[in-house]
């Protein structure tokens, strides 16, 4: 028993230690945002899909291709426009000469990080077919059904400020990303910072960008060891308060859904995960209320931030007692 | 799941108004909700205070009361919203709930020891509900403590209503039945709204508590309208003195149980002087005897009397031995039916009594007016012309009054009414105030049942007047005050000559001067009556032993030139020769004198004695009214009413004395009080740090739990408290503080992370022994001080506001200015 806990704590402590390098890699490779790359982390440990809404070059394929580096998986990048097609995405059925058969070719979607480029510039059409391939991890073509790989993720990017000719994403298909992010300026110490590291050094040279970090079947491991992160109960009730709380609040047309819900304790236990905590603290929560939140609520305005804010100071928090004890 | 998002919106604007907080697992009321409850407990309060005054109590007193009563309720409420916002569960009210509830026991207890006052017992059982109704009124706030206090004020209503159907309380059972049912259907709501949040129609309650309003005011009024048969039916239910033949001194409303004068309404055994009882003939004369016409001659007593004839079904009654009570407070000695134990023996009541008056006290009743005077002896005044009497019905009772009672002068206070009980008054005459307007004798509407004997003296046509009879005498008060502002309404050439005239003897002229030389300062006449009668009450000495007997010798000119001292006609006759020696018109008045000292204050009544036979003298201002002159030094003229503003300042006044003699204790007082106020936060921390330290021995969770409690507690009562919805992390991070501090009260955060939601399996925080964690929590206690939180933390600038308003709201509350907030 005690060499089984001994076993497993040893075990918490290498994927601990794992979590630490992957986050030390991205950030060395996106310089200056240590809370975007935990964000990043957290979707990703968090089996969710991350929406990216910012500017172009801010360092999203960068991030994406280093992410799928480190945790051993191939990356695909995926560049919308208004005649990108469903099949441009899943892969299509070709006629063979050769066989005389007709032959699956996968699309980008069979990857293991895929970067969706400007999502909102494809149509309505492919938009769906890219996001129940994320909701579902499979794809069907023709009737005919492919797996997608376990750690399937996407991030897909939007940019909020040219907004002719886009297809918005309905706020129903939102819902199926855990969060959103906005990676924002660096400062000008890390830009100088970058600048530097851009010129190639004898003394130190640069690491390989490309080295793998996790272990064959370790981010499997990892996820199935978040999902197992104790969420105590008044956590579990400070949640659900929340969430009512979104639906009963005068400037937001749409709350929270049960979906959103479950996500958001994931992403929470995450976070927990990522600081090496067993259990989540409502910081945790309130931590992640604005990225996850963000992307879901119907908010009447166009920041859902002060609302999300406003919210999380009117709920009470969970108290602080020995719970456990009692 | 919602479909139809704009409609939903509109919901949310709707019922925003509903909107409850939800603290923890603790609902809070809303405040409409909370306001409507203490609404409803402050209407039963104030009719509970009705019921308990029953017209008895001044007005002031019984409004102070309810002000009193009622801001403190509201003041509770109040405090306990702000507190329910940061509890997180419901307080333990119960005991508090008992405490008040034992309180009014209590208080009795001490009333009726040092205070010779009381209240019966149902009263004192209904005075302890509604004490528990105001206090659950104001935990409110918490839903289920408003629930009951609503349906407890329900009872204290029903139980007013059956006590007191008066037009007041029947104004405050439609007030409370209005809010009432807008309560019940609101907090239905609330509830249903909380429970079925997407079925909710707001719209459809109004209506609803429309229609149901109508009908319950609709059904309580036809209540009121059929004779009150469904209130008295309750009467039943509710506790009364009557009936459980258990002698209680501050029984009220029972029957046969208490001191107090009870009414009797069906089968009477015994009678006093109350006129809700119903009549029964027996061998001694009474003003209302059996007449009955229809058969055989009454059974005639031995002595008749002139008397009423009563209804037959009145005077059906058996003629049997009754008991009497001749005291006014020991009426009945009931006998029941149903115990035919107690037939047989009845026992009189005597009472030393002339007669009793319920009314304000010290009162002047004339009995006799004299105006002659030959040096030795008064001539009582014959009747010149009869003032004209009328009938006239004032509720269905008939009053007879004067007709035409001059109006010309403006210094009449608002007519009042004296109940006259007669025990054993051995007179025709009805003993009077002054200024009499009207008198109201039960069923007697005929004016030749009475007659004027004298000027403002009316006697009854018989021997005397009965026994066991009410009388009840509308009289105003002169108000002496507004008198000095018209300067020439004395009737120096007004009035009959005969109220001016003097004896003839030698010393009149020595009288006469003596009367000069005291008024000679004094410009008006009101002001040299006053001199007068002043120097009499100050220079000259009451000594009913010294008697002239001598009679070569005047009384009048013995008494005021030599002696100095006298009995109390010698002052009247001084008065009186004083006055008519300075041309004014003045007589002298005998009868009774209600000292104030002598009244009962569980009977609330004055008895009248044989020794408080009393001379005094009366003014003639003119237009044929007269005014009280009283010149014997410790008897007093009754006063107009007092106006709130009088008593106010009378209030002030006493209070200024008390304080004056009670100077140190209060000083002492006073400076313990600052003293506390001042160190308030050291007493609290002193007491909360000792619990902290007891609680050193208990889980290593609770041990870090309580000493994060104790820190935050010491943060707050410095002025720094964590906002709702900030974590402690985020708290502690948005604070001023070093490094080294900020991360050492961080780890704290983190070990109350741990404490409060880990799994119990894992016995300590990561990177933490055990030792490490005590060692944390005593280092933090020891350092963080309330003293060195203070140094640390400068005071909120707005503490230095020119802004009165805000410096005296942080003086009074300092920890709950939200000084720095948590960066949410």
């Amino acid at each position: 028993m005690t060499q089984a806990v001994l076993e497993s704590n040893t075990v918490l402590e290498q994927d601990y230690a794992a979590v630490d390098r992957v986050r030390a890699h991205l950030n060395e490779t996106l310089k200056g945002k240590p809370e975007v790359v935990d964000d990043v982390l957290i979707c990703l440990f968090a089996q969710g899909h991350l929406l990216i809404e910012d500017k172009p070059g801010l360092g999203k394929t960068t991030l994406s291709k280093a992410l799928s580096t480190a945790i051993g998986g191939q990356f695909a990048r995926l560049q919308c426009t208004p005649d990108l097609l469903p099949s441009d995405i899943t892969g299509f059925n070709i006629f063979s000469q050769k066989t005389h058969e007709f032959e699956y070719r996968p699309g980008p979607v069979f990857s293991d990080v895929l970067l969706a480029d400007e999502i909102n510039r494809a149509t309505p059409r492919t938009q769906s077919a890219l996001l129940e391939a994320m909701a579902e991890r499979q794809v069907t073509v023709d009737n005919e059904r492919f797996q997608l790989p376990d750690q399937f993720f996407v991030i897909a990017t939007q940019n909020p400020v040219e907004q002719h000719g886009t297809y918005p994403l309905p706020e129903a298909q939102l819902d199926r990303f855990a969060m959103k992010l906005s990676i924002g300026y660096p400062h000008q110490e890390d830009e100088l910072r970058m600048l530097q590291a851009a010129i190639p050094n004898q003394d130190t040279p640069s690491k390989r960008s490309d080295e793998t970090i996790l272990a064959n079947g370790q981010l499997q491991r990892m996820q199935n060891e978040v999902a197992r992160v104790a969420v105590a109960e008044p956590i579990q009730q400070y949640l659900v308060e929340i969430c009512s709380a979104t639906r009963k609040h005068p400037r937001i047309s749409l709350g929270v859904s049960p979906r959103g819900l479950l996500t958001w304790q994931r992403t929470v236990q995450a976070k927990a995960f990522l600081d090496h905590r067993t259990y989540v603290t409502p910081d945790d929560v309130q931590e992640l209320a604005v990225p996850v939140l963000g992307v879901r609520l119907g908010v009447d305005d166009d920041d859902s931030t002060p609302v999300i804010k406003d919210i999380l100071q009117q709920v009470p928090l969970p108290e602080y007692t020995n719970a456990a004890n009692n | 799941m919602r479909h139809d998002s704009s409609a939903s919106r509109q919901r949310h604007h709707e019922s925003s108004g509903f909107q409850s907080k939800k603290a923890g697992s603790v609902t809070i009321a809303p405040a409409f909700l909370h306001g409507m409850t203490i609404f409803l407990a402050g209407l039963a309060a104030v009719g509970y205070l009705l019921v308990e005054a029953d017209d008895d109590h001044s007005h002031f007193w019984m409004f102070a009361n309810i002000v009193i009563q009622i801001g403190g309720m509201v003041g509770a409420g109040w405090y306990c919203r702000r507190v329910a916002k940061r509890l997180n569960s419901v307080p333990a009210v119960t005991p508090v709930l008992l405490v008040v509830m034992l309180f009014s026991y209590v208080w009795e207890g001490f009333e009726r020891l040092f205070g010779e006052n009381g209240h019966p017992f149902e009263l004192l059982v209904m005075c302890s509900m509604k004490n528990v109704i105001l206090a659950l009124a104001a935990v409110g706030c918490w839903p289920r403590y408003q629930k009951m206090a609503a349906v407890s004020s329900l009872f204290i209503i029903l139980f007013t209503l059956t006590m007191k159907p008066s037009i007041a309380v029947q104004i405050i059972v439609a007030i409370y039945v209005l809010v009432g049912v807008s309560w019940l259907s609101f907090s239905h709501w609330e509830a249903l709204r909380a429970r079925l949040l997407e079925t909710q129609q707001a719209k459809r309650s109004y209506w609803r508590t429309g229609i149901a309003a109508v009908l319950i005011v609709g059904l309580l009024a036809s209540v009121g309208m059929t004779d009150n048969q469904v209130t008295s039916a309750l009467k039943g239910f509710m506790p009364s003195s009557g009936g459980t033949q258990h002698y209680d001194p501050f029984a009220r409303g029972g029957v046969g149980d208490g001191d107090a004068l009870v009414a009797a309404t069906e089968n009477i055994q015994s009678f006093a002087p109350i006129e809700e009882a119903p009549f029964r003939s027996s061998d001694q004369p009474s003003l209302y005897d059996v007449f009955d016409d229809t058969y055989e001659e009454p059974i005639v007593p031995k002595k008749t009397e002139r008397a009423i004839s009563l209804p037959m079904q009145v005077s059906k009654e058996v003629c049997k031995r009754i008991a009497k009570s001749k005291q006014a407070n020991r009426q009945f000695s009931t006998l029941r039916q149903k115990n035919p134990k107690r037939k047989g023996h009845l026992k009189d009541l005597d009472s030393q009594a002339i007669f009793y008056v319920a009314g304000r006290v010290p009162l002047h009743l004339r009995m006799q007016v004299y105006d002659l005077y030959d040096g030795d002896q008064w001539y009582a005044e014959d009747l010149a012309d009869p003032r004209r009497m009328q009938v006239r019905e004032i509720k269905g009772k008939p009053w007879l009054e004067f007709v035409d009672r001059s109006k010309t002068y403006d210094i009449f206070s608002k007519p009042e009414t004296h109940a006259l009980k007669i025990a054993n008054l051995d007179s025709n005459r009805i003993p009077a105030p002054p200024q009499a307007i009207g008198y109201h004798i039960d069923k007697l509407d005929r004016l030749d049942f009475i007659e004027q004997v004298q000027p403002d003296v009316i006697a009854m046509r018989r021997d005397k007047v009965p026994e066991m009879l009410p009388i009840h005498v509308i009289s105003r008060r002169i108000d002496h005050d507004r008198i000095e502002s018209k300067i020439d309404i004395l009737g120096r050439l007004g009035g009959q000559s005969r109220y001016r005239v003097l004896p003839t003897i030698s010393e009149m002229k020595q009288i006469k001067k003596l009367a000069q030389t005291w008024t000679k300062d004094d410009k008006h006449d009101w002001s040299k009556v006053e001199t007068i009668v002043n120097r009499l009450r100050s220079e000259y000495t009451l000594d009913p032993n010294v008697i002239v007997s001598d009679p070569t010798q005047s009384p009048v000119a013995e008494f005021l030139l030599r002696t100095k001292r006298g009995p109390d006609y010698q002052f009247a006759t001084a008065a009186a020769m004083m006055l008519r020696s300075i041309g004014m018109s003045s007589r002298v008045v005998s009868g009774f004198y209600a000292r104030p000292d002598r009244y009962e204050t569980r009977s609330r009544h004055t008895p009248v004695l044989t020794e408080d036979v009393h001379f005094w003298t009366e003014a003639y201002l003119g237009a044929g009214t007269w005014t009280t002159i009283e010149p014997t030094p410790g008897y007093e003229i009754l006063k107009p009413p007092p106006t709130l503003l009088d008593r106010t300042i009378e209030l002030a006044g006493f209070t200024l004395v008390w304080m004056q003699d009670h100077f140190v204790a209060l000083l002492g007082v006073l400076f313990l009080a600052v003293m506390v106020y001042w160190s308030r936060f050291a007493i609290a921390d002193a007491w909360w740090t000792w619990r902290w330290q007891a609680q050193e021995k208990s889980p290593l969770r609770s041990h870090v739990l309580a000493t994060f409690d104790l820190v935050e507690r010491r943060f707050r009562w410095c002025g720094i408290e964590r906002p709702q919805g900030c974590t402690p992390g985020r708290w502690i991070n948005s604070l001023p503080l070093s490094f080294e501090d900020r991360d050492q009260l961080r780890r704290l955060c983190q070990l109350v992370d741990w404490a409060a939601f880990s799994n119990t399996e894992q016995d300590l925080p990561s990177d933490f022994t055990k030792d490490r964690v005590e060692n944390c929590c005593h280092e933090i206690t020891t350092k963080w001080t309330l003293k060195e939180i203070r140094a640390r933390f400068t005071p909120p600038a707005h503490q230095y506001s020119t802004d009165w308003h805000h410096r005296l709201w942080a003086f009074i509350q300092p920890s709950r200015q939200p000084t720095i907030e948590g960066k949410a």
